[in-house]
């Protein structure tokens, strides 16, 4: 996870976050909402296939419910 | 934005604020078994290393006080002046990954949740085996900290039930709870564990393995309902009722709840403001083969909001929504990137004065309970080369990242020996910052005195601190000669071949030609389409064939995609970017050879319908009157006068799990589920009876199963001591099977018998020869990491998407499409692969150029050339190197070497492991 924040901003989530109709000004940025698993994932491939990144995670940290898992099945290998 | 009240530039995590902060609050990280501050951080390795404040438990943001921690922070970074800011962004796609939410309490209030402290969620579990957890890792009870003597674990709490409205199976609690039990096992050999389950969905990619294994370690598997749990005494009682009718009740110390995942609790707020659909449990509403667009354009979906799932079916979907939100605004791919600088490599020339900082990290206590870390640290006192040495709490956390930056200046240290973890999963992140810190990422050696000291000698802590003495000063000895290597980049033809032009092949073409690539089809048949054209509806539904040929036509259409029919790949050379393939194309008698030059290769080449000639003992004869699912399911869409036949029986796990396959195809439950529910609605009047071992229609596949059982299919299981016998005479099949609830042997004749027989793979030996990608022991093949790396494989350049890698239900397939052209298109859209510096390389002079090298290479990744002088001389190709070291070792004239493993290097450990 330590690359998450790569390209990526972190920020946090406020009710009122709106979304942008068609027609944006930034050209080639996309937002991810949610930073466990899978927003992570997507975030990096984004990065790596050439866009910028909004991450919004509502939490103070990324990670999601993996970060609170101790191990994972069915190779008991560490969760963090 | 919320404020942190905690400026992120400042904060180093030392954690002194969360120690001096008066107040309790409990511990949301650890599932409220431990307590925390209002200001913390919720673990030690959490992105971003930042503390936070939690302005509803702050004594100062709630009533003015306190503000203790602002004296107490050396670095001047509590900010209670932060405000919530609102920002505006411009941006072109969305991709939602809100994750699941909790099953409300009052679902778990009938096994006594709340009201006993030994009855927990497997969340609260999964905090107590822990060693983060609120009792290191020690299995208590919570009531009085006594150690359990007996488990239970009860599935399908919160799903599969519409007492709470949550119809659908969560499909990984049956996988968690096995996770949970056989690390509760490891800590406690004695302990006794039981699961209750309705059916034991381990349907995954090599699950099924995993539940043996826990059978073999003694877990108890009991399929019951469970009434409920009372407190009893000490323990908590459990009343559980079984097939045959017998209520029955045991007393344990622990009864954990396999609690399901929930919608998220905003999700209907998300949907509102994002203006996208949800389904009738809350989770966003997708279709089958549209599985993660949204009903609003331009915003997709991943993970368990679009429906409950495990880690590696999450990452794909991420992977593949990133794919499709890429191809929606390709034409803006780099506009808005901005591009991570380092500062110019410092020169360390060979003769320079070595200088080396050793940092020896605790890991919280995963090394630091065990090995006594401050006599290793002081241990690398006064050793040659040695001049800074530290030990840090957790190395790996971004604090400690500015203090090794920091000490690098400092002390002008120009190599780096770090005693920690393995360098499997944490070597990048150091290398990383070394590179920040403008060292060569090579200057760096590190020493696994987790792994191998504090955890496999965790009962001799004497010892392993030696070991780790030993271990550190090996490594220091290397580190006095290890030398910068060069960072190399390779570029890439910007093409990909696509071997499979069924379902897999063609999602994963049109997903490259959204980001702007060309790519060549394979298909071996004369027409496109694969086994989606034996299929006719959709479990939802849906009609196959008139999807199957849009998107054959827009195969067609499309620009970016050509298609061979009737071809095979014969012979493929390269590496990753660099791929030349021949592919042969048979028409009639004519076979014509072409040769593709190409970046990457996804393989999509599907398997096929096993069609076993024994079923659980019984010889079998296909015929009208016994057919696979998939043909019943051809009669029920034909246009016959009679598609529904009077009484069917379906046998479930028909040649698989074990009975001559290994493993189950995750398909055939639903298979049965959507035929039987179509002869329903052909002939209401129609007998079918399912005879199963598990029913495993999970996710929302759920509900069709029980609508099937409401319309009066028979679910009959039964066991591997006990199997259905077919008896045939004449054209009629006769089925005897025992029925638990009968409690006595039934015999049927039906006019057709239904066998659900599984997928094998196909053809993929052959593929794994020409790539040498590896499969695996049911010959599908194996990716590269079945958690965070599922659809690429060992081979860079190689992907792997749809029955090739496993069997799996139609929507799996095209999301794993999708995922495997947006990994494919990483390297297609930089244009170019970097090399990882460690790689083997050939001296000429000393090279015999007697070929063994290039015979042993796993990875077809060095070949004999001519020199200039017509010699035979060895070759590294750099960019599919894989730093094996097999060349090397091999090599008869020591010609070879590896860089970062050279044999100076390697005679240096080694000799200073035989010094004290």
């Amino acid at each position: 996870m330590g690359q998450a924040k790569d390209k990526a901003e972190l920020s946090s989530l406020s009710a009122q976050t709106k979304l942008m109709p068609s027609g944006y000004k930034k050209l080639g940025t996309v937002m991810v909402v949610g930073g466990g698993i899978a927003g992570v994932q997507a975030a990096l491939d984004l990065t790596e296939l050439g866009y910028y990144v909004y991450l919004v995670e509502k939490s103070a940290a990324i990670g999601g419910a993996m970060a609170q898992l101790d191990k994972t099945f069915p190779t008991n290998d560490c969760s963090l | 934005m919320r404020p942190r009240y905690i400026d992120a530039d400042k904060c180093t995590a030392c954690g002194l604020c969360t120690k001096y902060c008066p107040r309790h609050l409990v511990d949301q990280y650890n599932e409220g078994l431990a307590v925390t501050r209002p200001i913390h951080i919720d673990y030690a390795q959490a992105v971003p290393a930042t503390y936070y404040i939690d302005p509803e438990a702050c004594l100062y943001l709630k009533h003015g006080t306190c503000q203790i921690c602002v004296c107490t922070c050396q670095s001047k970074a509590i900010d209670f002046s932060q405000k919530a800011t609102e920002k505006e962004l411009q941006i072109g796609a969305v991709i939602m990954a809100p994750g699941f939410g909790r099953v409300p309490d009052e679902t778990l209030a009938k096994y006594s949740y709340g009201q006993h402290p030994d009855v927990m969620t497997s969340l609260e579990f999964e905090r107590l085996l822990c060693a983060s957890g609120p009792f290191e890792g020690e299995v208590k009870c919570i009531s009085d900290r006594r150690h359990p003597k007996k488990i239970a674990f009860i599935q399908c709490v919160g799903s599969r039930d519409l007492g709470c409205n949550n119809g659908y199976c969560s499909s990984v609690c049956c996988m968690y709870a096995i996770k949970e039990a056989m690390v509760a096992k490891e800590h406690d050999p004695e302990v006794e564990i039981t699961i209750y389950y309705m059916d034991m969905r381990t349907q995954g990619k090599g699950f099924d393995a995993a539940q043996k294994k826990a059978e073999s370690m003694g877990i108890r598997f009991v399929r019951a309902k469970v009434a409920d749990v009372m407190p009893w005494d000490k323990n908590l009682k459990l009343t559980y009722s079984t097939m045959d009718g017998k209520h029955s009740f045991e007393p344990f110390d622990i009864v954990v709840l396999s609690v399901g995942l929930d919608a998220p609790a905003d999700a209907k707020n998300l949907g509102e403001i994002t203006g996208f659909a949800l389904n009738e449990y809350d989770f966003c509403k997708t279709e089958t083969f549209a599985p993660l667009l949204t009903t609003r354009p331009g915003v997709m979906v991943a993970g368990a909001f679009q429906g409950p799932k495990d880690i590696p079916e999450s990452v794909t979907q991420s992977s593949a929504a990133a794919g499709i939100a890429a191809g929606l605004i390709a034409k803006d791919r780099g506009k808005a990137l901005v591009h991570k600088t380092y500062p110019k490599e410092q020169e360390t020339g060979k003769d320079e004065e070595v200088r080396i900082g050793v940092f020896v990290c605790h890991c919280g206590i995963n090394i630091g309970s065990v090995v006594d870390v401050p006599a290793v640290e002081q241990y690398t006192e006064g050793m040659e080369g040695v001049v800074y040495h530290a030990q840090s709490l957790y190395s790996c956390s971004q604090d400690a990242q500015e203090v090794l930056k920091a000490k690098i200046k400092e002390h002008n240290l120009n190599r780096v020996v770090i005693a920690a973890c393995s360098p499997r999963t944490h070597e990048p992140l150091f290398q990383e910052t070394l590179k920040d810190a403008g060292l060569n990422r090579c200057l760096f050696e590190m020493v696994n005195i987790r792994d191998h000291c504090s955890w496999v000698h965790a009962n001799e802590p004497a010892a392993a601190t030696q070991k780790s003495k030993d271990l550190v000063r090996m490594g220091i000895a290397k580190a006095r000669h290890i030398q910068p290597l060069p960072e190399q980049t390779v570029p890439v033809t910007n093409k990909a071949l696509i071997l499979g032009g069924g379902v897999a092949g063609l999602t994963a073409a049109l997903t490259i030609a959204d980001q702007g690539f060309h790519s060549y089809v394979v298909e071996k048949e004369e027409k496109l389409g694969g086994h989606l054209q034996h299929l006719s509806y959709t479990l939802q539904g849906e009609t196959v064939s008139t999807v199957l040929s849009e998107l054959t036509e827009k195969v067609k259409k499309n620009k970016m995609i050509e298609v061979l029919t009737s071809t095979e790949m014969t012979l493929v050379n390269g590496f990753v970017g660099n791929f030349s393939s021949v592919l042969t194309t048979t028409k009639g008698k004519k076979a014509t050879e072409t040769t593709i030059d190409h970046g990457v290769i996804i393989i999509a080449t599907g398997g096929r319908e096993h069609r076993p000639e024994m079923v659980l003992g019984n010889p079998v004869k296909y015929s009208d009157a016994i057919v696979t699912q998939r043909e019943l399911e051809q009669r029920l869409a034909g246009k016959g006068k009679n598609p529904a036949p009077k009484s069917v029986v379906m046998v479930q796990c028909a040649g698989s799990r074990g009975d001559d396959l290994n493993y189950c195809s995750k398909v055939c439950c639903n298979h049965a589920v959507k035929n039987a529910l179509k002869i329903k609605s052909l002939d209401p009047a129609s007998q079918v009876v399912v005879l199963y071992r598990d029913m495993r229609t999970y996710g929302f596949a759920e509900d069709a199963y029980r609508e099937a059982r409401e319309k009066g299919v028979v679910f009959i299981p039964y066991t591997m001591d006990n199997r259905p016998k077919f008896k045939s005479s004449g054209k009629k099949t006769s089925v005897t099977f025992y029925d638990p609830i009968l409690r006595d042997e039934v015999t049927m004749t039906p006019e057709v018998l239904t066998l659900s027989v599984g997928i094998v793979a196909e053809g993929t030996e052959e593929i794994s020869k020409l790539l040498k990608v590896p499969v695996n022991e049911d010959k599908f093949f194996l990716e590269a990491h079945v958690k965070l790396r599922p659809v690429e494989l060992p081979v860079s350049g190689v992907y792997v998407c749809g029955l090739a890698h496993s069997p799996k239900p139609v929507e799996e397939i095209i999301v794993q499409a999708q995922a495997a052209a947006a990994k494919a298109s990483i390297p297609l859209c930089k244009g170019f692969v970097s090399v990882e510096p460690t790689i083997s390389c050939v001296d000429k002079e000393a090279c015999i150029g007697c070929g063994l090298c290039e015979s042993l290479c796993p990875y077809q990744s060095i070949r004999i050339i001519k020199d200039e002088n017509g010699k035979r001389k060895a070759e590294t190709i750099t960019a599919s190197c894989k730093g094996c070291g097999i060349c090397a070792s091999h090599c008869p004239v020591f010609a070879i070497s590896m860089g970062g493993y050279t044999d100076e290097q390697i005679n240096a450990q080694i000799t200073a492991f035989g010094a004290q």
